[in-house]
C-alpha cells in the first residue's frame, strides 16, 4: 500500500530540492507506517476474518479446523432461547445504563460550567471516581450489596427497607448491576462535555441576556443545543461500551441468577471456554462485529454531518 | 466593578445550584472510595459484623516473655517450635480479638535467647495452612514449622546462649489482676494447653497502629509461592509493564505512523484509503475478536505470557485517529523551513514536532492506559499460571470461593483495591492540564 508514496512525493518545486526529497520520501513514510500496519493486519483485520472462518465449521481447537457446518452455527444460535434471552438483557441492561448513568456526565458539566470558584478542583475532584478500575468497583458492590453484612443494606434497613439480596433477586440484578456506574461516571467524559460547553462564543450568552433569556433557559436553551451533537457522539460510543459490558457483569453475577444477567458478550465467553464450543462463540462474536460496525458507520455518518 | 454588577434575577439560584448539584456528586462519587479506604485497614471481625463498622480499631499488639532456664535443649529448631506454638495456637483461638501482632522473647539466665514475631500480615495469610483447626500439640507444629519457614510467616531472630542480657528485667511477676483482658486470655490459653515447655513470666498488651495497615502487607505474603518474593504485588508489577509496553508502542509507533498519514503521505487518494484502513478497525469489538485471537496467539505459542495481552493492544485504530487529529494542524510551511535547511524526516519529526506535541502525547498515555490497566476479560482467558496475572486477574481470584485454599477477606480485596487506583490516581493529578488542553484539539469532541 505505502509502495506507490514515492510517486507522488513531490511536486517540481526545483532540480535539487526535488531530487533530495525523492529519495527520502520513499523510505520515509514506509518505515513510519510499516509496524503499525503490520499489527493492524495480524491483530485486526487476519482476526475478524478468522472469526468468521471458525465460525463456518464445528470449530476444534485441537485439531483446527474440525468439521464444516456453513452457517449452520449462525442458524443454531438463532433458534436457541438463550441466545434471545441474552439478547432481551443486553438490551435491557443497556436501557438501564442510559437511565442510570448516560446523562450524569451531562449534568455535571453543566453545573460545573456555571461554577467560577474553584472550578480547577471540583474538576480534579470528579476525575478521582473513575481512576477506581472496573474490577475493584465490581468486587466492591458486590460486597456492599450481600444481604448479610453489606453496607449498602445496611444503609437501606436504617431507612426501613429491610435486607435485600439485591444479586440474587432476577428482578433486580439487572438494576444492581448498573447502579454503581451512577457512582463513578465522573471522569474523562465531564471534562469532554466541559470543555464544549466552554467552546460556545460567549456573544450568545450576551445577546440571549438582552433579549431578556434568564440564566436558567440560557442553560437549556443555548448551551444544551450546543453540545447536541457531543452527546451524540459520546451516546454511539456508550452504546457500544454498554452492549459489550462483561467485566462487572462477570464478576458480580457471571451471569445469574437464572440467566437474569446473562448477556451476549458473557454468552461468547461461555460457549468457548466453559462450552467448548468455539465455532459457535465464533458465529455470536461475528454477530455482535456486524451489529457494532453499523452503530460505529452510523457514528461516522454523523460526525460527518457536523 | 464588582459593586457596579447587575445580579441578573435567577443568577443566585443557579449558582447555589450548581454548587449544591456539583458537591452532591462529588460526595457520591466519592463515598464508595472512602468505604473502600476505610474497610482496607479494618479487622476482619468489623467487616464481617452485620451492623457495619465505621472506625477501624487499632489492632492489640502481644508482647510474650518465656523462661527457659529450667530447660536444657539447645537445639535452635526446638527454640524455634516453641516459639511457633507460643503465636500460632494461642491467636488461632483469640482469633476474634483483634489481635495485631505476637512478640515472643525466649528468655535463659537472663539473657535473651531468642526473639520471634508474627503481624497480623503474615497470621492470616496462613491461618489456613497452619492453624485450620484448634488442635494444639507439638507434632502438629513439628509438620507446620517448615511451611512457615518456606513462605516467610513468621520472623525469627537466634541470640543464642551467650544473646544479649536485657537492660530492663520483662520478667515482672505475673500478676493476673492487673493484666489486660487479652493477655489473661493468652495465660489462661496456655493454662489449658501444656504445650510451651518454657514458662510464661509476662505478657503485655499494648496497641500498635502500625498494624491496621497489615492488610497490605498481607498482599506481599499473599499468592507467595504462585508469584513470588513480590507477593500479590507481582499482579500490579505484571500491570504496570504491559501497561507502559503498550504506552511506548503506542506512543513510538503509533505516532510515527499517524505522522506519516498526515504529513508525508502527499497523495490524497492513498491518505484516504490508509486512513480508513486503520480507523475502519475502531468497529471491531474486542469481544468479536477473542476466540481468534486465543487462536492466534495459542499458534504463536505466546499463550500465558504477558506478551498474549500486550499484544493485541498495539492495534488501536482511536489513537491513530487522535493523533492525526492533532498533526493534521501543524502547519505545513513549518515542516517545509525544516526540510530545507537539511533535516531528514526523523529530525524533524523529533525536533520540531515532538515539542509541540506534548498535550497529545500525554492524552494518548492517558487514553491508553485506562482501557489497558483496567481490562480483565482477555487477561482471564490467555493467562492459566498466576505468575503471568494482571492484578485485575488476581483480584477476582481473591473472591473466588470455589478454590478452598484460603477464605475470602474483605479487607485484602479493599486493599488492593485502594492500591489499584494509587497509578490512575497519579497519572490524572499529574496530567489533568495536558488532558484539558488536548480535548479541545484532538477532535474527540467532534
Amino acid at each position: 500500500m505505502s509502495t506507490g508514496t514515492g510517486r507522488h512525493g513531490a511536486a517540481p518545486r526545483g532540480g535539487n530540492l526535488q531530487i533530495r526529497k525523492r529519495s527520502r520520501i520513499r523510505w520515509t513514510p514506509i518505515l513510519f507506517l510499516l509496524p503499525s500496519v503490520i499489527v493492524f493486519i495480524v491483530f485486526k483485520y487476519y482476526l475478524i476474518y478468522s472469526a468468521f472462518h471458525i465460525s463456518l465449521f464445528n470449530y476444534n481447537i485441537v485439531h483446527p479446523p474440525g468439521r464444516f457446518v456453513g452457517l449452520g452455527n449462525y442458524l443454531v444460535f438463532l433458534k436457541s432461547s438463550t441466545f434471545w434471552v441474552a439478547m432481551k438483557n443486553t438490551m435491557i441492561m443497556f436501557l438501564l445504563s442510559v437511565a442510570v448513568t448516560f446523562w450524569v456526565p451531562i449534568v455535571q458539566a453543566l453545573f460545573l460550567s456555571q461554577i467560577r470558584r474553584a472550578n480547577a478542583f471540583f474538576r480534579v475532584m470528579y476525575q478521582i471516581p473513575a481512576v477506581l478500575p472496573v474490577v475493584a468497583g465490581a468486587l466492591l458492590w458486590k460486597w456492599m450489596y450481600n444481604p448479610d453484612r453489606g453496607l449498602f443494606n445496611y444503609l437501606l434497613g436504617k431507612v426501613g427497607l429491610g435486607p435485600y439480596g439485591w444479586l440474587n433477586d432476577p428482578a433486580m440484578t439487572k438494576f444492581a448491576i448498573v447502579l454503581p456506574g451512577f457512582f463513578a461516571s465522573g471522569g474523562i467524559g465531564v471534562l469532554l462535555y466541559y470543555a464544549a460547553i466552554r467552546s460556545i462564543p460567549a456573544e450568545l450568552f450576551e445577546s440571549a441576556k438582552i433579549d431578556g433569556c434568564g440564566p436558567w433557559k440560557r442553560l437549556f436553551f443555548i448551551v444544551m443545543p450546543h453540545i447536541r451533537f457531543v452527546i451524540l457522539i459520546q451516546f454511539v460510543s456508550f452504546m457500544s461500551g454498554a452492549l459489550l459490558a462483561f467485566d462487572n457483569i462477570y464478576i458480580m453475577t457471571q451471569g445469574g441468577p437464572a440467566d437474569a444477567s446473562l448477556v451476549v458478550s458473557l454468552l461468547i465467553q461461555r460457549s468457548a471456554f466453559e462450552q467448548a464450543n468455539f465455532g459457535m462463540s465464533a458465529a455470536l462474536s461475528f454477530f455482535m462485529f456486524v451489529v457494532i460496525a453499523i452503530l460505529t458507520t452510523i457514528q461516522f455518518k454523523l460526525e460527518k454531518e457536523q | 466593578m464588582k459593586a457596579s454588577r447587575i445580579v441578573e434575577k435567577g443568577e443566585k439560584g443557579l449558582n447555589v445550584t450548581s454548587y449544591m448539584v456539583t458537591v452532591l456528586f462529588i460526595v457520591f462519587g466519592t463515598l464508595p472510595l472512602v468505604w473502600l479506604l476505610l474497610t482496607s485497614v479494618m479487622d476482619n471481625v468489623s467487616i464481617d459484623s452485620p451492623t457495619p463498622q465505621f472506625i477501624p480499631k487499632v489492632p492489640h499488639s502481644l508482647t510474650v516473655t518465656i523462661d527457659y532456664s529450667d530447660v536444657g535443649e539447645t537445639d535452635v529448631e526446638y527454640y524455634k517450635k516453641e516459639a511457633m506454638e507460643a503465636i500460632w495456637f494461642p491467636w488461632a483461638a483469640l482469633i476474634n480479638d483483634n489481635v495485631g501482632e505476637i512478640i515472643i522473647n525466649g528468655m535463659k539466665d537472663g539473657k535473651r535467647l531468642f526473639a520471634a514475631k508474627t503481624t497480623s500480615a503474615q497470621f492470616y495469610v496462613g491461618q489456613l495452612a497452619i492453624v485450620p483447626a484448634r488442635v494444639v500439640n507439638d507434632r502438629l507444629m513439628a509438620l507446620k514449622l517448615p511451611i512457615i519457614e518456606s513462605r516467610n510467616l513468621s520472623d525469627f531472630t537466634w541470640y543464642g546462649p551467650d544473646g544479649e542480657p536485657i537492660d530492663e528485667p520483662i520478667n515482672e511477676p505475673a500478676t493476673s489482676a492487673g493484666e489486660h483482658e487479652l493477655a489473661k486470655a493468652y495465660r489462661d490459653f496456655f493454662a489449658e494447653h501444656d504445650v510451651l515447655d518454657g514458662a510464661i513470666t509476662a505478657v503485655k498488651q499494648t496497641r500498635n497502629p502500625l498494624r491496621l495497615f497489615d492488610s497490605y502487607a498481607s498482599l506481599q505474603h499473599l499468592a507467595f509461592e504462585q508469584a513470588g518474593p513480590l507477593g500479590f504485588y507481582r499482579y500490579f508489577l505484571n500491570s504496570v509493564i504491559i501497561t507502559l509496553t503498550v504506552i511506548a508502542w503506542q506512543l513510538v509507533f503509533a505516532a510515527l505512523a499517524s505522522y506519516a498519514l498526515s504529513q508525508l503521505i502527499e497523495s490524497r487518494r492513498l491518505k484516504f484509503v490508509l486512513l480508513m484502513f486503520f480507523l475502519a478497525t475502531i468497529m471491531i469489538p474486542g469481544v468479536s475478536i477473542l476466540i481468534p485471537q486465543y487462536v492466534l496467539i495459542k499458534d504463536l505459542h505466546l499463550s500465558d505470557t504477558l506478551w498474549a495481552i500486550i499484544l493485541p493492544h498495539f492495534a488501536w485504530g482511536f489513537v491513530i485517529y487522535l493523533f492525526k487529529g492533532f498533526f493534521d494542524q501543524i502547519p505545513g510551511e513549518l515542516l517545509q523551513a525544516a526540510r530545507i535547511d537539511g533535516a531528514s524526516e526523523f529530525r524533524t519529526f523529533l525536533q520540531i514536532v515532538l515539542p509541540m506535541s506534548v498535550p497529545v502525547f500525554t492524552i494518548v498515555a492517558v487514553m491508553t492506559f485506562i482501557p489497558v490497566w483496567n481490562e480483565f476479560m482477555w487477561p482471564y482467558i490467555v493467562t492459566n499460571s498466576p505468575k503471568n496475572w494482571t492484578f485485575t486477574v488476581a483480584m477476582n481470584d481473591l473472591q473466588d470461593t470455589t478454590s478452598r485454599i484460603r477464605i475470602v477477606r474483605q479487607n485484602w480485596i479493599s486493599a488492593s483495591g485502594v492500591v489499584s487506583m494509587i497509578p490512575l490516581l497519579v497519572l490524572f493529578i499529574a496530567t489533568q492540564r495536558y488532558v484539558e488542553k488536548g480535548i479541545n484539539f484532538t477532535g474527540i469532541k467532534g
